[in-house]
């Protein structure tokens, strides 16, 4: 397995989640639990799939030096591990977040137990799964 | 309010002398004192408890027509061959006349009044709210009937959208804030599932095209989506429970919600909902109601999908065990078929963690069938249903999901009854409560109305993951008293309503969609504003009625 670069997993208390991780040899994966199947007779439908990593797409070298640059200007590997930063949720949003950077240390793991945080840390996070996605979707 | 003295009518009681004709001498309570020398409302009472002097029919009338007719009206239809209506009846000694209804003269004057506090009604913001709530109340004396009215302006927002030419999915979004750190979220889920459509190879451009169209974006629905939203919400919070005028029994209220939803924006919706097109979970982007200010009725936000309105497909009321072919034992079974997901103890250790009762509470029952694959013999498989439905109950019992009542789960085996031969028939069933689905657009209008969250949660525990529980996220502690447990903040005095905790349950503001006592909180801090009166919880449904004509064993009530 490459190395990894970022990942970010989140989790909506009803249990759905969803997530990408990039590796640093370009290959993308995608949490889901569902995904959408063509049928033999051209029907489209949702199949549901056990929760985990699936292979999604791959980026190339530039979009990968991309995401690493984004990393460290998020200020994410100075962050807390533990991001338990107390707000007043909007309700039925409670939301957790799991995320993962590759440092030259090894893999630091950022948990979030009330997602989004308000705070710069939070504000922080949430634009980098926005440029994260942006890098990812321009690859598939 | 109850313990304040707020009341607009400060009338001392009269002693009521009110003679009761036309009732049998030889009636007496149980002390000996004639009915002859009971006022309208004893003797009324009397009769509707004791059998004595009158038939069941007629205590049954006297039992349901008192509330709604009056005293005078009712003695006069239960015993019309009896001298009630000579003009005896009605005269006070007090010198204050009883209405024509038979009712406390300062109660007829309050009804008297109109519809209160006016015709407008008042918006109201529930003080232990949190910036949730903002609704217009009024009580119409006509109908009895605390009126609540919750004008929503809905922006329709389109999930994703798919250039033609490219066959490029995006998000869509627009109408979100993407200023708002939760509402960029809601688009950066949006973003996920656009790039995991993006991506799916097996699918062509014209496939997707037809995904985005029929399933993210509006397409001339919109009012048939509103009268859904509206019926479903309506429907869910009116005549759950009622309530009594502490001062006047004979008083009591009801209540209707009603909806006002139309598109757009205006000045006087109670709420902005942001309604994006999805098709059902996990494709959706979830449902939440942002907090606005303490005191402003008219700054809520709904962000949610459009696929909430109705049952969520995934019933957090009920969960699945699986066991290995031809075993019950816990050790062989996992929370997803063929052995896969998590290890059956550590799945049943998060069921206790997520279900368990609050304190002091006995907890909601917890039905548990046994079930088997067709494969080998009826009998045995019967006998195997039951067994894995027992080691189940055993485990939870002696793990603690209930401190208070050993009765809380039930078990029984199913054999192969329905069963085909598939890993997935060789399981448990476990459901709480009345097992019914949430609808989430009703759990989110208890929110517009100034309700917080009772379902509670965990953290998640990567280094043991048998402190977890089902529910992910970071709700409140099992026990924790939420922000409605005590509305009025007078000590928790509102019997019957006060006291909402965190539990996961088929509570509307939990799990699923039972509206409890304590959730008509609201509209009993509504009812109190509106009528500066004190009232106390009456019971469930509407109040008790019976209009005349109404069949009843052995006669009709006339």
């Amino acid at each position: 397995m490459s190395e990894l670069i970022v990942s970010y997993l989140i989790r909506r208390h009803q249990g759905t989640a969803h997530g990408f991780r990039v590796y640093a040899d370009g290959q993308v994966e995608s949490y889901q639990s569902s995904r959408y199947v063509k049928a033999a007779d051209g029907s489209i439908t949702t199949e549901s799939l056990t929760p985990d990593w699936y292979p999604l797409t791959s980026l190339d070298g530039s979009q990968v030096q991309h995401a690493k640059r984004l990393v460290i200007e998020s200020g994410a590997p100075q962050m807390p591990t533990d991001l338990n930063e107390s707000r007043q949720p909007d309700t039925s949003k409670r939301s957790s977040a799991e995320w993962q950077i590759g440092t030259q240390d090894g893999i630091k793991t950022i948990i979030v137990p009330e997602w989004v945080p308000d705070s710069p840390h939070g504000k922080a996070l949430v634009e980098l799964e926005s440029q994260i996605n942006e890098i990812i979707h321009a690859a598939t | 309010m109850s313990g304040e003295s707020s009341q607009t009518h400060e009338k001392p009681q009269t002693q009521r002398q009110t003679h009761v004709h036309g009732v049998p001498d030889q009636q007496t309570t149980p002390d000996g004192t004639s009915l002859e020398s009971l006022g309208n409302a004893q003797a009324l009472q009397f009769l509707g408890q004791h059998a004595t002097g009158a038939g069941a029919l007629q205590r049954r009338a006297v039992q349901q027509l008192a509330p709604i007719l009056g005293n005078q009206q009712t003695l006069q239809r239960v015993f019309p061959d009896e001298a009630v209506a000579d003009g005896a009846i009605g005269e006070q000694e007090g010198g204050v006349p009883i209405g024509e209804e038979a009712i406390p003269a300062e109660m007829h004057d309050f009804l008297a009044r109109g519809m209160l506090p006016s015709d407008k009604g008042e918006d109201l913001v529930p003080s232990s709210g949190g910036g949730l709530g903002g609704f217009n109340a009024k009580f119409d004396p006509a109908s009895r009937a605390l009126i609540v009215t919750v004008n929503v302006g809905v922006t329709f927002v389109n999930g994703l959208q798919i250039d033609s030419s490219t066959g490029k999915v995006d998000p869509d979004g627009t109408g979100l804030d993407l200023s708002d750190p939760d509402e960029l979220d809601s688009f950066n889920e949006l973003a996920a599932h656009a790039i995991n459509l993006d991506g799916n190879t097996a699918l062509s451009t014209a496939d997707k095209q037809s995904i985005v169209d029929s399933q993210w974006r509006w397409a001339g629905e919109e009012n048939t989506w509103m009268s859904g939203y509206r019926s479903s919400v309506e429907q869910a919070w009116s005549g759950q429970h009622f309530f009594v005028n502490k001062e006047w029994g004979e008083l009591k209220s009801n209540v209707r919600v009603v909806v006002n939803v139309h598109s757009g924006t205006g000045k006087l919706d109670h709420c902005n909902a942001k309604i994006v097109k999805t098709p059902p979970p996990p494709l959706d982007i979830g449902a939440y109601v942002q907090r606005g200010s303490a005191t402003d009725p008219n700054d809520q936000e709904l962000i949610m999908s459009s696929s909430s309105v109705g049952p969520r497909p995934d019933n957090l009321l009920k969960q699945k065990l699986f066991f290995a072919n031809n075993s019950a034992s816990l050790d062989k079974a996992s929370s997803q078929p063929g052995g896969a997901g998590t290890d059956g103890r550590t799945f049943l250790q998060q069921y206790i963690n997520t279900y368990k009762s609050a304190a002091g509470n006995d907890g909601q029952p917890i039905q548990i069938i046994g079930r088997a694959s067709s494969t080998g013999a009826a009998a045995h498989n019967q006998t195997l249903s039951e067994q894995r439905a027992a080691a189940v109950e055993n485990f939870l019992v002696s793990g603690g999901i209930s401190a208070t009542n050993a009765q809380r789960t039930t078990d029984s085996g199913e054999g192969e009854t329905g069963s085909g031969s598939e890993a997935e028939f060789r399981r448990v069933d476990l459901t709480v409560g009345d097992g019914e689905a949430q609808n989430v657009g009703a759990h989110e209008f208890g929110h517009m109305l100034g309700l917080d969250d009772e379902y509670s949660t965990l953290p998640e525990n990567p280094a043991d993951r048998s402190k977890e529980g089902l529910i992910s996220g970071t709700g409140n502690p099992v026990g924790t008293a939420v922000s409605h447990n005590d509305l009025d903040n007078n000590s928790g005095q509102d019997i019957g309503i006060d006291g909402a905790v965190s539990e996961n349950n088929d509570n509307i503001m939990s799990l699923g969609n039972t509206v409890a006592p304590q959730h008509y909180s609201v509209f009993h801090f509504a009812l109190e504003k509106v009528t500066t009166k004190d009232w106390e919880y009456g019971g469930p449904g509407d109040a008790p009625t019976v209009v005349p004509g109404t069949a009843v064993p052995g006669g009709v009530i006339t």
